[in-house]
């Protein structure tokens, strides 16, 4: 049985290439991905969040415009989406200033400019 | 993340992918002693009481379908404050992974997923977010519809209006576009969609943003499917652009009627596991010649009695020229996560580069 139905005169089928993905969209989204990272390492996640957001919309677009073959798709939007989600920009804390404190804030700085220009 | 879940039922072998809502784990069920895929929702989403909630509530839905086109949900649960939901595991590829096909092999597909739809539309269920992703085919190609009641949920949040949606938008109904009402008819619409894209390699339209697409739908004409593919027979394009039909009432009633539709164009049998158990031994041959109005069943028949090989030896013998099938590629493997989002970034290009060309 296994003969019958394996003696045809072609040659043994090979698997297919694997799909590839363009330079010129890989190549960017790349880069981008490595300031992220690059950002990250320096310890500015502000500028890490917006760049991924960047990678995001860049990706999103690159995908929309039909240049990302179809095996990568999800896979990249999903990565993409998961950098933004992973990374927090958080800014300092300002100081909070609010009624009668607001008033000696303003007053010990004005006491302190007057010392300056005393000085 | 425990190694474990639901007091050590659940043991967590590796993850099988993760996108921005949640991330996928195999995971062997201690207690049944099988293999299932966890669906953990993201932590940036399980901070949402109403979103977590909702989840849970739409994976109960879901779990009360069963169906051989259907993704099966076992459990659902919550596991350090995140919602889980254990799904079975399938393997294969997804359907996006597979990429362009020949009508032959996507139509057989498509008559599956038209099944699994069906079936849940009959138990009241609106898939809501058909596309190639979320069709799951096996390696003996048995296609598997997944996350019903997953698009339900994300409705509640952020994620529709940004980036998840748009990736994915082009198999999205006009009236779903347009924040509509939704019904069964769109689940149509969308694998109309997927079917097109399948058999053409592209999508009905191309576009930049949802204000696009919803301008491309309302004004738009879609390029037939013949006129980009040739190949395909033109009952097989009539079903594919009567599904894509703009106005959810001139659209083929219910995705059974689709299926129908598409049975008919290809003379395949309505049944899809009976077309899913012989289409892979006879793919790129001559079924199609073969005598009668009968000859699937006739063929179902022989593989029952383990006399496939002879026939298609036989069929091989007999001058049928056209080339085996090719192996598919394997598959491409999702970019490695990393433990910190600054690794994922660096795995993200190093993924990126090894697959330019």
């Amino acid at each position: 049985m296994v003969c019958l139905a394996g003696c045809g005169s072609g040659p043994t089928p090979r698997a297919a290439p694997p799909p590839k993905l363009p330079t010129a969209v890989a190549a960017p989204l790349a880069a981008r991905s490595d300031e992220v990272a690059q950002a990250l390492a320096n310890g500015d996640a502000c500028r890490a969040a917006r760049l991924a957001q960047q990678l995001q919309q860049e990706t999103l677009a690159s995908i929309n415009a039909g240049r990302v073959p179809a095996p990568f798709q999800e896979h990249l939007a999903s990565a993409t989406n998961d950098l933004v989600s992973r990374i927090r920009c958080v800014l300092p804390a300002q100081p909070q200033v609010h009624g009668k404190h607001e008033g000696r804030e303003k007053k010990r700085k004005k006491e302190k400019k007057k010392h300056e220009e005393h000085d | 993340m425990n190694e474990t879940l639901a007091e050590g039922r659940y043991r967590i072998q590796r993850t099988l992918g993760y996108g921005g809502m949640a991330v996928v784990y195999l995971a062997h069920d201690e207690e049944l002693r099988r293999l299932v895929a966890i669906k953990v929702l993201a932590e940036h989403l399980s901070d949402d009481s109403v979103f977590r909630e909702r989840f849970l509530q739409e994976s109960r839905l879901a779990s009360r379908l069963s169906h051989p086109n259907v993704v099966q949900v076992y459990d659902a649960g919550e596991a350090d404050g995140r919602p889980y939901i254990v799904m079975e595991y399938v393997e294969g590829d997804t359907l996006a992974e597979r990429g362009k096909l020949a009508y032959e092999d996507a139509v057989p597909l498509a008559l599956q997923a038209c099944a699994g739809l069906q079936h849940a539309h009959s138990a009241g269920l609106v898939h809501r977010d058909v596309k190639p992703a979320n069709l799951l085919v096996r390696e003996d190609d048995v296609l598997k519809v997944a996350d019903f009641g997953i698009a339900r949920a994300a409705e509640l949040t952020r994620l529709t209006q940004h980036g998840t949606v748009l990736g994915t938008a082009a198999y999205l109904a006009p009236e779903q576009a347009e924040g509509e009402e939704v019904t069964a008819a769109a689940d149509v619409y969308s694998l109309g969609a997927v079917l097109y894209e399948v058999l053409t390699g592209r999508r009905p339209y191309e576009f930049g943003s949802i204000p696009e697409l919803i301008a491309l739908q309302t004004s738009g004409a879609i390029t037939p499917v013949r006129d980009l593919e040739p190949s395909v027979p033109e009952p097989v394009e009539a079903a594919v652009m009567h599904a894509l039909a703009r106005d959810p009432r001139f659209r083929p009633g219910s995705a059974a009627e689709l299926g129908d539709e598409l049975a008919a164009a290809t003379e395949l049998p309505t049944e899809p596991l009976l077309a899913t158990a012989i289409i892979e031994p006879l793919r790129g041959r001559t079924y199609q010649s073969l005598p009668g109005g009968s000859s699937w069943l006739w063929i179902a028949a022989a593989a029952a009695l383990g006399v496939v090989a002879i026939v298609l030896g036989l069929l091989r013998l007999g001058g049928d020229d056209k080339p085996a099938a090719r192996p598919q590629p394997a598959p491409i493997e999702a970019p490695v996560r990393g433990t910190t989002p600054a690794d994922e970034a660096r795995n993200l290009s190093a993924w990126l580069r090894r697959h330019a060309g």
